[in-house]
């Protein structure tokens, strides 16, 4: 399915370094725009098109700022000495997608800051309860710190209701942790996927200040605008039309079989690409009360033992990426 | 903001079995703002050499006519017409001349050999690193977006109607996730025979 | 010839500091010197007395920690025998980079855990793991009250016949593998580390292992410009912890006369 080499390589850095180069060159074409006229200066076509935007100052004004951005940084004096930076991005990529009476919530295992692997094995994805799993990226230390206290949450929940969390409530409750914490937010991206009351597989999505959407299914992290445009194809139908007297397609209706294949390319194709992804998937399937999990066997999941064996079931698959 | 996302737009080439596709979006923004929605990023260079350049729109149209001159030069130096990988390196050269004051351009090139009849794809960065890939190449603003669809739709040796479709979907859903580009799409099949263009109705919101 | 600056009898203040030796706390600032807001508190900007990579593998008995024993100020060697890795109970080893009164502080944090829990009596032990939560707690608890606790953390321990190690740092980031290193040595050591450790955790001998960390200590030692020679190798196994006195390696630097292309040589 993926045959894909880069030879020579894109060098981003170098395209960088010369952009910045190019910014100062182009300040001492707008200075001299006070002693000479444009054309004057148009040697070659090279300097006119410089010329050219130099000469439009109203419309182009804000290019004009925007070439000279990188300058004034350079040169604007800031109090010296850096302030303490709270956060941190540790790279990985999680996604999620909710069937008729399942749901299927995976992450890779790696975890990074900058161009270091700290860790191949970092779980990204965790059970909640026997019908909740959420998966969390961003920062690695508020992840942890979230997860810690939305378990704490779940369980006195439990032990004052005397039964488990519904899904939608620890929708809800993640909602107005996060929130709670909006001026100093949990860099975190959550997905929380499992079943709902009714039986159906849902998937829930927030971002770091807890604005939260159910969705038929949802990538999230360093690789999420590789996964999700793939997702929107492969799972919503995205720009396919059914062929003539076919049955239109349904999204967040496709069964197991189909699901998870999808959830293992995305996340192959996601290490291809992405640096920060790799070494390792968990794919977590929560199925709805009493459907059954022969789909599951050649897959080799394991199952997490259930709080309620006649209710909810939770399994895993753990499989390898590749480690480069 | 970066020069490069001034004007938007994406340009996707894929390898086939004895064929090669190149395909662009079709939106000219001025930022956040839509300008014209017929913004072809996609030129032929000969009867089965195609040429995206995806960047800045005043640099994509200079360069347009910059290769067109220097292709014209050859040709008549030459007798011949040009090869794609030839023209790789004359994009590769003419971009690094102005290494240090660069064209805010990445160009795609997609042909099929006179000679050898084999597909060639190939992109550059900015300042003329050449990138020849076996399978599909991307550049522009949805780049990101193009390496994820397109790794999980592309496979080798699609037929001409197949890669169509292959270079369709990856294109559009990619350009849908992307603000910056869209508003419909244009797609050269570039086969031994002939070249089917064809033009594709898309999201334009 | 002498190669310290500070033997020269070059002037030595904060307007002539030709060598970049005058203590770095009361060197001149440039730019703004007065920020009413940042002035108010007094938290720590930057690390002064530090120390730098703290190395750790899994072998078969249990785990192997280094440190070197130099604590730095700025870019002078200042402390040459200082101890950076630090026993807690009978279970658990840290080793410390970064700021050394922060590490100063944890030790003491850590010592009064450690009678908290000698006292209540309850028949628990701490372990490894337990030590790791704890520091996390802490180092995410500074960090979140923008007072960080300026430290990379290596905690390594065995424990009912598991072996355990993890990394803490002043962000309060965590992970476990099986090998560790903070500092240079996460992008020198880390990757010879990783080819000599990953899928031999459990055959590895302590003697293979210790081969093993001297090398990486001299490899960093030759490339870390915060480095000494001189080092401490800790186990834990299940004989308890044990840190083991330090050793020296043994360099070669005929080589550098011959370097050229950059540094003093110009030809």
């Amino acid at each position: 399915m993926r045959i894909s080499t880069i030879e020579g390589g894109h060098s981003s850095d170098r395209g960088d370094r010369s952009l910045s180069l190019c910014f100062r060159s182009t300040r001492v074409h707008l200075r001299g725009l006070h002693t000479r006229t444009p054309v004057e200066r148009c040697t070659d076509e090279h300097h006119l098109h410089f010329s050219l935007f130099s000469a439009y100052t109203q419309p182009n004004r804000c290019l004009a700022m925007a070439l000279m951005q990188p300058l004034l940084a350079d040169a604007q004096l800031r109090p010296v000495g850096h302030q303490f930076n709270p956060y941190s991005e540790n790279g990985g990529t999680i996604l999620a997608i909710a069937g008729a009476d399942f749901a299927v919530i995976a992450g890779d295992t790696r975890q990074t800051e900058g161009y270091s692997i700290q860790t191949r094995y970092a779980p990204k994805v965790f059970k909640l309860t026997d019908r909740a799993v959420l998966a969390v990226n961003g920062f690695q230390a508020d992840c942890s710190e979230f997860v810690k206290r939305v378990l704490q949450r779940i369980e006195w929940y439990r032990h004052a209701h005397s039964k488990q969390m519904p899904l939608k409530a620890i929708a809800r409750m993640i909602q107005t942790m996060l929130y709670g914490k909006r001026f100093f937010p949990y860099y975190t991206y959550n997905i929380l996927g499992g079943i709902e009351e009714d039986g159906t597989g849902a998937v829930y999505s927030f971002d770091p200040v807890g604005s939260y959407e159910r969705e038929a299914c949802r990538a999230a992290g360093a690789a999420s605008s590789l996964i999700q445009p793939f997702l929107d194809n492969q799972i919503y139908f995205k720009n396919q039309t059914p062929a003539p007297g076919a049955a239109p397609f349904v999204p967040g209706n496709l069964p197991i079989d189909v699901v998870l294949p999808i959830v293992i390319d995305s996340f192959t194709s996601a290490t291809e690409r992405h640096i920060e992804v790799g070494d390792g998937l968990e794919i977590f399937i929560v199925l709805a009360k009493g459907r059954d999990a022969s789909q599951l066997s050649s897959l080799n999941a394991t199952e997490i033992p259930a709080a309620d064996p006649t209710g909810e079931r939770v399994f895993v698959v753990r499989r390898d990426l590749k480690k480069d | 903001m970066s020069i490069m996302e001034y004007n938007g737009g994406s340009v996707l080439a894929m390898k086939g079995k004895n064929c090669v596709a190149i395909a662009s979006d079709l939106r000219l923004g001025n930022q956040a703002m839509t300008v014209a929605t017929n913004f072809e990023k996609v030129f032929p260079v000969t009867d089965c050499l195609y040429l995206g350049l995806a960047g800045l729109a005043s640099d994509v149209i200079t360069l347009r006519e910059r290769f067109r001159f220097r292709v014209n030069m050859y040709t008549i130096k030459e007798e011949r017409q040009i090869e794609p990988a030839t023209f790789a390196q004359l994009v590769s050269s003419t971009l690094y001349e102005k290494r240090f004051g660069p064209y805010f351009v990445e160009p795609v090139i997609a042909g099929i050999s006179k000679k050898t009849g084999e597909p060639f794809i190939a992109a550059t960065d900015l300042i003329g690193c050449l990138n020849f890939a076996k399978d599909f190449v991307v550049c522009g603003t949805a780049s990101d977006k193009l390496f994820g669809v397109a790794e999980g739709l592309w496979e080798p040796d699609l037929e001409p109607e197949d890669l169509f479709e292959t270079i369709s979907q990856t294109l559009m859903n990619a350009v849908d996730r992307d603000a910056f580009s869209g508003w419909g799409a244009i797609v050269h099949v570039i086969t031994p025979e002939k070249v089917i263009t064809r033009t594709l109705k898309a999201r334009m919101d | 010839m002498d190669h310290f600056p500070l033997s020269w009898g070059r002037p030595r203040n904060e307007a002539v500091d030709l060598y970049s030796t005058y203590p770095v706390h009361e060197r001149q600032r440039h730019g703004q010197q007065h920020d009413a807001f940042t002035q108010g508190v007094q938290h720590t900007q930057q690390p002064i007395v530090t120390g730098t990579s703290v190395l750790a593998l899994k072998y078969k008995d249990g785990i192997m920690m280094a440190a070197d024993c130099l604590a730095s100020y700025g870019s002078l060697a200042r402390f040459k025998d200082i101890s950076r890795l630090h026993a807690v109970g009978q279970y658990t080893l840290i080793g410390a980079g970064g700021d050394m009164s922060d590490f100063q502080y944890l030790q003491h944090l850590l010592n009064d855990l450690m009678i908290d829990e000698y006292t209540s009596d309850d028949g628990h032990k701490l372990g490894p793991d337990e030590i790791y939560h704890y520091l996390s707690q802490v180092m995410y608890g500074r960090r979140t009250k923008m007072n960080p606790l300026w430290n990379s953390l290596l905690v390594g321990g065995f424990k009912d016949g598991q072996s355990f190690m993890g990394y803490v740092d002043l962000l309060g980031t965590t992970y476990t593998a099986s090998t560790l290193a903070s500092g240079y040595g996460a992008y020198i050591a880390q990757p010879l580390l990783r080819k000599a450790v990953e899928g031999r955790e459990t055959t590895l001998t302590e003697e293979e292992a210790r081969v093993i960390i001297q090398e990486c200590m001299k490899v960093l030692f030759y490339r870390d410009a915060r480095s000494l020679n001189k080092y401490q190798i800790a186990t834990v196994t299940e004989r308890g912890v044990q840190i083991n006195d330090a050793i020296s390696s043994e360099t070669e630097w005929a080589f550098a006369e011959k370097i050229r292309g950059y540094g003093a040589q110009t030809q």
